[in-house]
């Protein structure tokens, strides 16, 4: 119980400590020089526990500044050699998590021979020790550590989406590093590289080398290829995406759609629109998401919908013209004294597609519009409309 | 009538077994501390090296629909919706599903989130009650609520999952309050490895003011002034941290517990989503979950992480607890006797031959060897087997024991969070060595209220009222 409270004031003890110094840098810091600031940094940890200083030093959740100042302190104390000589290798748990600290100070420091060591840990059969370095090689931003990372995907050392999130973020452009390897052996590789290209739109040529892999046998390469050629646009783009929304992968059809309406391309909604009565859900849910981002003019489109024989379809045009804001308008048009039999028409089909809910909520939506009850009433529906 | 010496002899070996069983729960106890506190090490660290920052704005961050059944909670609701939405995570929807709720709820999310109702298909993938209306919210887009009748709360999830979108679903409980960092924190390793981690659980604290809790800094929030509630979250923080954890480590982890359960949603419509035939559905789906994995030989990891993610609401009234635990223990009951075939069974591995018996033994049986143990001293005493201060010295024992076993907890809650102050510590401690004279009698009584329901074939919730509060509202 004692071990309880006495560990929990020391932990407050040293935490306050860090907090005064903290408060100071931030303050009268600012003006010191850099002699009388480097003296108070040391004195201010001279009399933390190694462990403490090693732990703020590594943990990513220390802001910056700290983790620097308490790493070139624990490198000068302690002698860089000791700190590289953590980071080779470790051989047991506690061992493991001293060589990911070491890895974090010396990264702070910019120690020369920190990439050797790097490289050593993405190799190194324990995944904690592999996620550190991918971590760290991230936040390095420096092109080397780009190649060893880029390095790293096809070898597979680590979840590929790991290593794809901190190379997503990279500061430098790695399209050069990329490119090349929309042409390796392994799937998964080619898929995280069509992935990440997305980045980088004004690359010369990006989209037709990522047409090219609209043949791909894989088709998780596929949909990652016409994702990215939504998301950069291009010659080749819409051409590709269209081609795809016939994949006899689904969720490669999805993505076609959806890259269609990323690229806005209204005149294509009629491809799309194919795509409301296809056999998978997460297609005709894609192509209700599509048709969304295409906006209000693929109206016309969506209409003829409202005939399919296919039940879900007609409701998935219901609910696409809904979304794209096209009912409430008609709607307010008509209620205003528009009777256009045409509208008349298209509405009764529509009400009809979308049921119930659909009249209700619309009602709800357009409570305040004076002339929607007895509009409704000539369409049949006064119960619906005010229940 | 029996003679003296037949007497004394079935008191013996009552005696004798009453003192095996708790030896054998003593070292058993001590034996998962010890791994939970390894496990809470290695998690504690893993955490230090995690970018979090980076996974905070990744788009490869996998994407997670939260879940909220609401029944009647107009009191929080409003506050616990707002803590899920500025919950910070690359992508996520907040679907809250009314389940019929005869109070003020939906009409209070209608007036905070300037509902409107939509025109939404959705596939019916899972069994569940008739949706009357879907809202989407004007001021945030990845807010849905739908109001359907009144099914229970598997049946809320099971329609909340027929709606979502993404590749997890997390299912919360809609009087709780939830950490900014919840999900990034529980996500972790499942981003990591997403083909084998079908299920996350992390434990919440309890408090008669959730959302004040939830208010205060990390490091100075402070235990409730209430020493009822204090001895529920020490409760917890036993379950979750001294024993989940090593059941986590050891791949028998039996419990992701509703209050914060993170699932594959391919996993949850494969396994036929939440089942509304038994009392509560979290544990029974855990079990089915490990039922159907072992049974088809797929890898898989349910976990178990120490972050404490949220403040939920315990009740405040004795009958309110007790009905809450002998609904918790009536649901281990079902859910044992539901996979009986997992006992012992070694096609199942560490939960066939570990964790099917510990919760058999010491979570199904407890309450039945407790009642003995009470019974055989208190003859004992009464007939002058044994002198008055050998039975104090029993009770002291096992007090101490207990009082140990809740400071791990403790101390692994402490040294994963620090989000408590040393005065609150001191407190937690103190209760801690009173916590076996005052808060587990009451626990006795309501696992065997929980054995008698479940004989019974008791499948109803008994949900709690909520604590009243200033204005009759939290502060959201």
């Amino acid at each position: 119980m004692a071990y309880i409270l006495v560990n929990r004031a020391l932990y407050d003890g040293r935490h306050r400590r860090v907090r005064r110094l903290h408060d100071w840098l931030e303050k009268a810091g600012q003006t010191a020089s850099a002699e009388e600031r480097a003296r108070l940094i040391e004195r201010g940890l001279e009399r933390l526990p190694r462990r403490t200083l090693e732990r703020i030093a590594a943990d990513t959740a220390s802001p910056g500044w700290m983790a620097e100042a308490f790493a070139i302190y624990l490198v000068n104390r302690w002698g860089v050699q000791r700190w590289a000589k953590y980071a080779r290798a470790h051989r047991r748990e506690v061992g493991k998590w001293r060589r990911v600290a070491a890895l974090r100070v010396l990264s702070h420091v910019r120690y020369q021979g920190l990439l050797p060591l790097l490289k050593r840990a993405l190799f190194d059969p324990d995944q904690d020790v592999v996620g550190a370095a991918i971590v760290i090689l991230g936040g390095l931003g420096t092109r080397e550590a780009a190649e060893l990372l880029v390095e790293a995907l096809p070898r597979q050392l680590h979840p590929l989406s790991r290593i794809a999130t901190q190379l997503d973020q990279f500061q430098l452009p790695i399209v050069d590093q990329l490119l090349p390897l929309l042409k390796d052996s392994t799937p998964s590789v080619r898929f995280w590289a069509a992935t990440l290209l997305c980045r980088y739109p004004e690359s010369q040529g990006l989209d037709k080398n990522l047409a090219e892999l609209a043949d791909d046998p894989e088709p998780l390469v596929r949909k990652a290829a016409v994702e990215t050629l939504g998301s950069i646009g291009g010659a080749a783009a819409s051409g590709t995406a269209v081609k795809l929304l016939q994949d006899p992968v689904w969720y490669v059809r999805a993505h076609a759609a959806r890259a269609l309406g990323d690229l806005g391309r209204q005149d294509l909604a009629g491809k799309v629109v194919a795509l409301l009565s296809d056999r998978e859900w997460w297609v005709r849910t894609a192509a209700k998401q599509s048709l969304l981002a295409m906006g209000e003019g693929i109206w016309k489109e969506v209409v003829p919908v409202l005939d399919h024989p296919d039940r879900f379809a007609r409701n998935g045009a219901a609910e696409v013209l809904q979304n794209i804001g096209w009912l409430d308008r008609i709607v307010e048009q008509v209620a205003s004294g528009d009777r256009e039999p045409q509208k008349l028409e298209i509405l009764k089909k529509l009400f009809s597609a979308g049921g119930g809910r659909l009249v209700q909520s619309l009602a709800w939506r357009t409570r305040e519009l004076p002339g929607l009850a007895p509009m409704l009433e000539s369409l049949g529906l006064e119960q619906a409309g005010s229940r | 009538m029996p003679s003296e010496e037949a007497i004394l002899e079935v008191l013996y070996g009552a005696y004798i077994f009453c003192l095996i069983y708790l030896v054998g729960v003593s070292v058993l106890y001590v034996i998962l501390a010890l791994a939970a506190s390894v496990e809470a090490a290695l998690r504690n660290r893993q955490n230090r090296a995690e970018d979090f920052e980076t996974l905070a704005t990744s788009r490869f961050t996998i994407p997670v629909s939260v879940i909220a059944p609401a029944y009647n909670e107009d009191v929080l609701i409003v506050a616990s919706v707002r803590s899920l939405l500025a919950i910070e995570y690359p992508e996520l929807e907040v679907i809250v599903v009314n389940d019929g709720s005869t109070d003020r709820t939906l009409d209070l999310l209608k007036r905070e989130f300037d509902l409107e109702p939509r025109l939404v298909f959705f596939r019916r993938l899972l069994p569940s009650g008739q949706v009357r209306a879907i809202y989407r919210s004007k001021k945030e887009p990845r807010l849905v609520v739908v109001d359907k009748e009144n099914g229970g709360k598997a049946d809320a999830l099971n329609c909340g999952i027929n709606l979502s979108r993404y590749r997890y679903i997390c299912c919360v409980d809609a009087d709780t309050f939830y950490d900014r960092k919840a999900l990034l924190k529980a996500m972790r390793l499942a981003l990591k490895d997403p083909a084998r981690v079908i299920a996350v659980t992390s434990p919440v604290a309890i408090s008669s003011q959730p959302e004040a809790r939830q208010r205060a800094d990390w490091g100075e929030k402070a235990i409730d002034r209430k020493p009822f509630i204090d001895f529920q979250y020490m409760d917890y923080l036993r379950a979750f941290l001294n024993n989940r954890l090593a059941w986590s480590r050891y791949g028998f982890m039996l419990c992701v517990t509703g209050v914060f359960s993170i699932w594959r949603r391919d996993v949850v419509q494969e396994l036929g989503g939440f089942s509304t035939r038994f009392t509560c559905e979290d544990v029974e789906l855990t079990f089915r979950a490990h039922h159907h994995f072992r049974k088809a030989r797929k890898p898989y990891q349910i976990l178990s992480l120490p972050d404490v993610v949220g403040s939920t609401e315990g009740p405040t009234r004795l009958r309110s607890l007790i009905a809450q635990r002998s609904r918790w223990q009536r649901t281990i009951l079902e859910s044992i006797w539901a996979y009986r075939q997992m006992f012992l069974n070694p096609r199942y591995g560490s939960v066939g031959l570990v964790g099917m018996p510990y919760y058999v033994i010491y979570e199904g049986l407890a309450p039945l060897v407790e009642f003995v143990s009470v019974l055989v001293l208190a003859v004992a005493w009464w007939l002058d087997v044994i002198a008055w201060q050998e039975f104090v010295l029993f009770i002291g024992i096992v007090a101490f024991a207990n009082g140990i076993l809740t400071n791990v907890a403790v101390l692994l809650q402490d040294r994963t969070s620090r989000s408590y102050g040393v005065g609150s510590l001191a407190g937690l401690i103190s209760l801690g060595a009173l916590e076996f004279l005052v808060y587990r009698p009451i626990i006795f009584v309501a696992r065997w209220k929980g054995w008698i329901g479940f004989l019974r074939h008791d499948r109803a919730w008994h949900k709690f009222a909520r604590n009243s509060r200033a204005g009759g509202r939290a502060a959201s």
